[in-house]
């Protein structure tokens, strides 16, 4: 009897390991796709028409024309779609949308995300009658009087790092909340892959983040920890007058909160710290009420022996020469974000070598930016500028979305000079480069992560949407035949 | 005078004993009256006696408990109430009670363990977060507990038998919870032990303008910093006195309840259990739909609410969906900032929302216990266990459910009928 | 086998530069007598497309369009070869152009938007540089019945010269303007016509008094039937300025006691700001309470898509809002969910007119990019380009003059460097009456944001 019960539960069990091992078999990573579509902007050699792309376990496989389908393969066939590879964001920031309960936000109409709250506020005349406030805005009209509002009702925490301007040792990832809807706007938008940069609230932040804005949570982190950003100009010390958001609001600084007031005081707080951090490194005592929190030397450290790249955001020429200079002094070499005046330092840049991550593209500036007098020289075809002059750059959109958002970035810099492909490029191919991700992303070809985006038109057409978003391999957005 | 042995001192921790009520106050000895003090030894005599067997009688307290169901350690309501204490535990649940025994009947009433919430700020006497700076291990909850707050008793009469008293959000690591009852052997409210769980947060509240963390990536930062270097083996910069309970939360020992209200918040907690190898449980989520499924085996439990009756669709929906991929749930009470009742109504509003009520029932006590690490002695009716019971005159679940009698420790320390509120 | 007589290409240039000057022209007394595009992409917006063809412009107004068109020998011609012609798009409600968008005072049918047009307002020079010929310039949404509004160009020195049309729309507010409540705003609404027919009333008394003063008479019957009689007796010049618009909003014609008198005046019309769904059905309670339903305009808020059948059902001429996809979140799952607006409302087959996004925006402020977006999401093309050129005109009663290229209307022409709906085309020259108004190779602020950086000293660093 019991051996009767023993080959029926083998038997069981057999069955069950089949089942389940089919079931492994049809989905996840070993899933083959084939794209058809009219045309596919591989960012590595021209583009190809009438192409087909083949991806297995999440990698491209082949790419090219009259490529034979494998058997048991899922077809997506888009006739009139245009292929490229899944877009790149720079320096991007993510919406951190946190919860209603855990803000108190006494405002009705829904809770706005804290970051589009300071965008959306900066942008509106409130005491403009005719402005209609959204949920955006705060849910209700806010009157210039009710502004400075009492600190009671504001939110007072902050999502950047404030309790020292040295804070190299922080990441962005523990800041950046995964689920935030953020993402699901940017992957409407075509972007795979973002870099998260820390904002410009300090002198020297946290290191930044490569993430996937799409796929299990499991997949969406690419690389934790990478460049540390340093922010030069009027940022560090416009946001370090007040202690908290939104800016110019709250009390100033008490003696026991030391801050840089102005350019120079940022500059000197740069200073201080790689210069305390060389001390340190040669056995040297460091002291001084700046100094560098001593969990920071060990990053600044790595960082002047070039393990951990640097990023700078500084919008004036003024502050672009600050750059060149200290960065000289220190021997480092770094990536420039923002960039506003470039078109004035292009010899310079192009001398120094230095790639620029330039953007957003705006007729009136949005965000915080809006609220520094940094912005008052732009150039509309500051891109096109940046390609003649052959300084290697990426476009980013950071906080601005939809209409503005990557692809329309590329657009406009389509509009006001640069050639379509090398607008693409600076969105796809040059980002990837400058993010170390050179072979993995930013390019449909053999050994690629299959992060994709069929178009309904060329990409940077203002008729254009996305219509399937891959990312490694798993459809992640389709809009229905 | 008091029938308690001490005066002022936790019985835990040790007592004094009986001071002397006779004697060397320095009465002058009357050369005539030796009839004062040899009266004054009898008095005290007589006294010590009725204390003393006061004492043994309460000490050798055997009794019955008869209703007419019991909520068993799966939750559900099983038929045949039957518990018989003796001392402070239960030494036996269901069949035939021995027949000398005093009978405690409670005719179609249902017995139920006695309610525990894990996270309140129950009898806390002054604030519960040392501001100062955000990780305050040293701190202890017991220090804030008074034990005569009259809202001690408002709980008990609700049921709450067992609570945690929680530092509150506003730190990083707001200190080590403190395990009290609202009653005890004597009657009075207890520290059941000062070793609770360690408090820490991630809610927005932690991040102050003016001190350190500002923002969640210097939180999680220096929560990092924070166990690294005890992870070292280097000595924390808090003073390294005995039982440092950050370095046993750091070593898995002991459990630490995160408040975790975001998804994001889950996540890092959920980063941090693995790459430290500690135990956590998050309280406070309010983001259960997105991470319902990522917890699911890799938390100890998960705390929700507290709830009341405005609490909306989205919140009371999260105690089922954890449940519903495995992970224990508990339900905090929030007590005394919610009315006494708020713990049964919160675990009702769950089992409206999509919790099975016998995992709603278990919510608001084994899985607390459990959680607390205190499940071996009290959080079900089994023997072994504490006597600590509440008894419903319905299914605890029901609102019309009212409460007819509180057992702590085995004395009954609360009487429906004797308090006059009986309908 | 075209004749093209060809005036000296120094003439033309003479010409260009003595009209444009700083992206702002002064048209001159008097346009000149023909102008001629040639060679360029015609796209009517009615009718087929002519890939290459000749607009033929007499005394400001369109004369000929097609392949081929015999040219006066004395007409400026002018070669767009390569370049679309498209019609100058029009922007169909804005309070930009006024000072302030509302008056503090909810009730003001009274005020007129040509009062506070400011000429030199940069607005309308960004008008220009976006191919906008034609803007209706009206009191915004915060107000319960606002003033009456006027069709402008935006060239001209002074609003004589900029105005197309005379003011036809008042301007009315359903959604409650801001710090009060829906029921303040419909009893406001009512009360106000109310209030009219007591006026009327009571003039009509008067009136009746007035001729048996004269003919030395004494009064012999009752108020009532006093009102009756007086009521043929009204005269324009009676009505006072207060209740005139709001008289001419019912229709213009006397209305005492329920019934009809001397039609007094031209009849207005109502743009009705809907900003909810919910208020599409009180605009349309409102509208046909006061006989004013078949001229009303309703201009919609985002949510009002919601409204869609409705709208359908009282088939009334639309304005979308600036922001054209409308998102809403769920509270309970936190998703979001977008809505394209236009196309839901196309769907409808309503008519249907665009606006300009945001003012900070980039694109959207431009009308041929609000166009390619519909079209992105499913909107044919040609009903796109018709929602910014002829719908618009068709809403503003001023089809017979604008929104397409066809002989007989008014020459205001787009060039565009390509296709309109494409993003890389710019707007090249723009031209108003046939008077060129606007080039982009002059405009001075455009060319600043276009230039590089070396016109600016630019120190060596240290």
């Amino acid at each position: 009897m019991t051996s009767m019960r023993f080959v029926i539960t083998a038997v069981l069990g057999l069955v069950l390991l089949t089942f389940s091992a089919a079931i492994a078999v049809e989905k996840g990573d070993t899933e083959v796709i084939v794209i058809k579509a009219r045309r596919i902007h591989t960012l590595n050699g021209a583009p190809i028409d009438g192409g087909t792309v083949v991806i297995r376990n999440g990698r491209i496989e082949a790419v090219g024309r009259d490529l034979a389908v494998p058997e048991g393969a899922r077809v997506i066939a888009r006739p009139d779609g245009v292929v490229t590879p899944g877009l790149i964001d720079a320096c991007c920031t993510i919406d951190p949308e946190i919860p209603e309960e855990a803000t108190g936000w006494p405002f009705e109409g829904g809770q706005p995300s804290l970051w589009r709250w300071l965008g959306e506020y900066a942008a509106h005349d409130h005491s403009d009658p005719d402005h209609v406030c959204t949920p955006e805005c705060g849910g209700r009209p806010v009157s210039s009087a009710d502004m400075p509002l009492a600190s009671a009702t504001l939110p007072t925490f902050t999502w950047t790092e404030q309790s020292s301007e040295v804070t190299p040792h922080r990441l962005v990832i523990d800041s950046v909340n995964l689920f935030s809807n953020d993402f699901a706007r940017l992957l409407k938008g075509g972007v795979t892959t973002v870099y998260v940069s820390a904002d410009s609230s300090e002198v020297i932040g946290g290191r930044g983040t490569i993430l996937k804005t799409g796929g299990p949570l499991s997949e969406r982190v690419v690389r934790r920890a990478d460049a540390v950003k340093a922010s030069l100009g009027g940022d560090p010390s416009d946001r370090g007058l007040r202690n908290f958001l939104p800016p110019y609001y709250g009390p100033p600084p008490s003696i026991l909160t030391r801050r840089p007031t102005t350019r120079m005081g940022v500059e000197w707080v740069f200073r201080k710290a790689f210069y305390d951090a060389q001390r340190v490194q040669d056995g040297r005592e460091i002291y001084g009420a700046d100094m560098p929190p001593r969990q920071a030397i060990p990053v600044l450290l790595q960082v002047l022996a070039g393990e951990v790249p640097l990023r700078i955001q500084a919008r004036l020429q003024l502050d672009i020469f600050t750059a060149l200079r200290l960065t000289a002094e220190f021997n480092l070499k770094f990536t420039l974000e923002e960039a506003t005046e470039a078109y004035r330092c292009l010899p310079q840049l192009k001398q120094a070598g230095v790639p620029v991550i330039f953007g957003p593209l705006y007729m009136t500036p949005k965000g915080f930016r809006s609220l520094t007098d940094e912005v008052s020289r732009p150039r509309l075809n500051s891109p096109k500028q940046l390609a003649d002059a052959g300084i290697e750059f990426a476009l980013t959109a950071q906080e601005l979305r939809d209409e503005e958002g990557l692809v329309r970035q590329a657009m406009l810099a389509v509009q006001s000079g640069l050639t379509p492909e090398q607008a693409l490029r600076a969105v796809t191919a040059t980002p990837a480069a400058l993010l170390g991700l050179s072979d993995q992303a930013g390019v449909v070809a053999p050994g690629a992560a299959a992060d994709l985006v069929v178009w309904s038109s060329e990409p940077l057409d203002a008729t254009s949407r996305p219509l399937v978003v891959l990312i490694n391999g798993r459809v992640v957005l389709e809009e229905g035949n | 005078m008091r029938s308690s042995g001490s005066i002022g001192v936790s019985p835990v921790t040790g007592s004094i004993g009986v001071p002397p009520v006779t004697g060397s106050i320095g009465v002058p000895p009357v050369r005539s009256c030796l009839s004062l003090p040899i009266m004054a030894v009898a008095l005290s005599a007589v006294v010590l006696l009725m204390t003393a067997s006061a004492n043994g009688q309460a000490d050798s307290a055997r009794r019955v408990l008869q209703a007419a169901a019991y909520v068993d350690a799966e939750g559900q309501i099983a038929k045949g109430g039957v518990l018989v204490i003796d001392g402070e535990k239960i030494v036996q649940l269901g069949g035939d009670p021995p027949a000398d025994l005093p009978v405690d009947a409670y005719p179609g009433a249902v017995l139920c363990p006695g309610l525990i919430d894990c996270h309140s700020a129950l009898g806390a006497l002054g604030g519960l977060s040392e501001r100062q700076q955000a990780v305050q291990p040293r701190v202890n909850a017991r220090d804030a507990f008074d034990r005569y707050a009259r809202q001690l008793r408002l709980a008990l009469a609700a049921g709450v038998t067992t609570f945690a008293l929680a530092p509150d959000d506003r730190n990083l690591i707001g200190g080590q919870m403190a395990i009290c009852q609202t009653a005890g052997p004597d009657g009075r409210p207890r520290l059941l032990t000062n070793a609770g769980p360690l408090k820490l947060s991630l809610s927005a509240q932690t991040f102050r303008p003016d001190r350190d963390p500002t923002s969640r990536s210097g939180a999680l930062g220096l929560l990092r910093e924070t166990l690294e270097v005890l992870g070292v083996g280097q000595s924390s910069s808090f003073a390294p006195l005995g039982d440092d309970p950050v370095a046993a939360f750091a070593a898995g020992r002991l459990t630490g309840f995160v408040t975790a209200p975001g998804g994001a918040d889950v996540l890092a907690c959920l980063q941090l259990a693995q790459d430290y190898g500690l135990r956590l449980v998050p309280i406070h989520t309010v983001d259960a739909r997105r991470v319902a499924e990522t917890v699911a085996g890799r938390v100890a439990g998960i705390v929700i609410g507290p709830f009341d009756l405005t609490t909306g669709q989205r919140a009371a929906v999260a105690a089922g969906l954890f449940a519903r991929h495995g992970t224990p749930v508990a339900i905090a009470g929030g007590l005394p900032t919610s009315p006494p009742d708020s713990l049964r109504l919160a675990a009702a509003v769950a089992a409206r929302a999509g919790l099975a009520p016998p995992a709603a029932r278990r919510a608001i006590t084994a899985v607390p216990a459990e959680l607390l690490g205190i499940g071996d002695r009290v959080g079900e009716l089994s023997a072994g266990h504490q006597a600590d019971v509440v008894v419903f005159s319905g299914d605890p679940l029901d609102l019309r459910s009212r409460v007819l009698a509180v057992y702590v420790a085995g004395r009954r320390a609360y009487w429906a009928q004797a308090a006059g509120e009986q309908r | 086998m075209r004749s093209k007589p060809r005036f000296p290409a120094f003439v033309a240039s003479w010409l260009c530069g003595f009209v444009a000057l700083c992206a702002v022209a002064q048209p001159p007394a008097v346009p000149p007598e023909h102008v001629a595009l040639t060679g360029g992409h015609i796209i009517p917006v009615v009718g087929a497309p002519i890939e290459k063809g000749t607009v033929l412009i007499e005394r400001g107004k369109i004369v000929a369009v097609g392949p081929e068109v015999e040219i006066p020998y004395d007409a400026r011609v002018v070669n767009v070869s390569g370049k679309f012609v498209f019609p100058g798009m029009i922007d169909v409600h804005t309070w930009r152009g006024l000072d302030i968008p509302n008056e503090p005072r909810p009730v003001t049918p009274h005020l007129d938007a040509a009062d506070a047009l400011d000429p030199s307002q940069l607005f309308f020079e960004d008008c220009l540089r976006l191919g906008v010929t034609a803007v209706h310039v009206i009191p915004g949404n915060n107000a319960v019945l606002g003033g009456l509004g006027r069709v402008v160009r935006p060239i001209g020195l002074t609003v004589a010269e900029m105005t197309i049309a005379e003011g036809e729309f008042l301007k009315i507010a359903v959604t409650p303007r801001a710090g009060f409540d829906r029921m303040v705003q419909m009893a406001t609404l009512r009360e106000t016509f109310l209030e009219l027919d007591d006026y009327l009333a009571k003039l009509a008394e008067k009136r009746y008094e007035d001729k048996l003063k004269e003919e030395d008479k004494k009064i012999d019957i009752g108020p009532a039937e006093a009102r009756k009689r007086g009521r043929e007796l009204i005269r324009a010049e009676d009505v006072d300025d207060q209740h005139r618009n709001v008289l001419r909003l019912c229709g213009g014609q006397v209305r005492v006691a329920g019934e009809a008198g001397p039609t007094l005046f031209k009849p207005l019309g109502a743009f009705v700001y809907c900003g909810n769904a919910m208020d599409v059905g009180l605009a349309v309670q409102i509208a046909k309470e006061n006989a004013f339903f078949d001229r009303t305009v309703l201009v919609l808020g985002g949510e009002c898509h919601k409204a869609v059948a409705e709208l359908k059902q009282v088939a009334r001429p639309v304005v979308l809002p600036g922001e054209l996809v409308y998102r809403e979140t769920n509270p309970l799952t936190g998703e979001v969910r977008e809505t394209f607006v236009p196309k839901k409302i196309f769907d409808a087959g309503l008519l249907f007119a665009l606006v300009p996004g945001p003012d900070d925006s980039y694109a959207e402020r431009m009308l041929t990019y609000q166009a390619a977006q519909c079209v992105r999401y499913g909107v044919p093309r040609d009903e796109a380009l018709k929602a910014i050129t002829l719908n618009p005109a068709r809403i503003l009663r001023l089809d017979k003059r604008l929104g397409s290229i066809e002989p007989g209307k008014d020459a205001d022409l787009v060039i565009f460097s390509g296709d309109p709906l494409d993003f890389s085309s710019v707007v090249e020259q723009v031209f108003i009456d046939g008077i060129l108004a606007y080039e982009r190779a002059k405009d001075v602020r455009l060319q600043r944001l276009l230039s590089p950086g070396t016109s600016d000293s630019t120190p060596k660093p240290e």
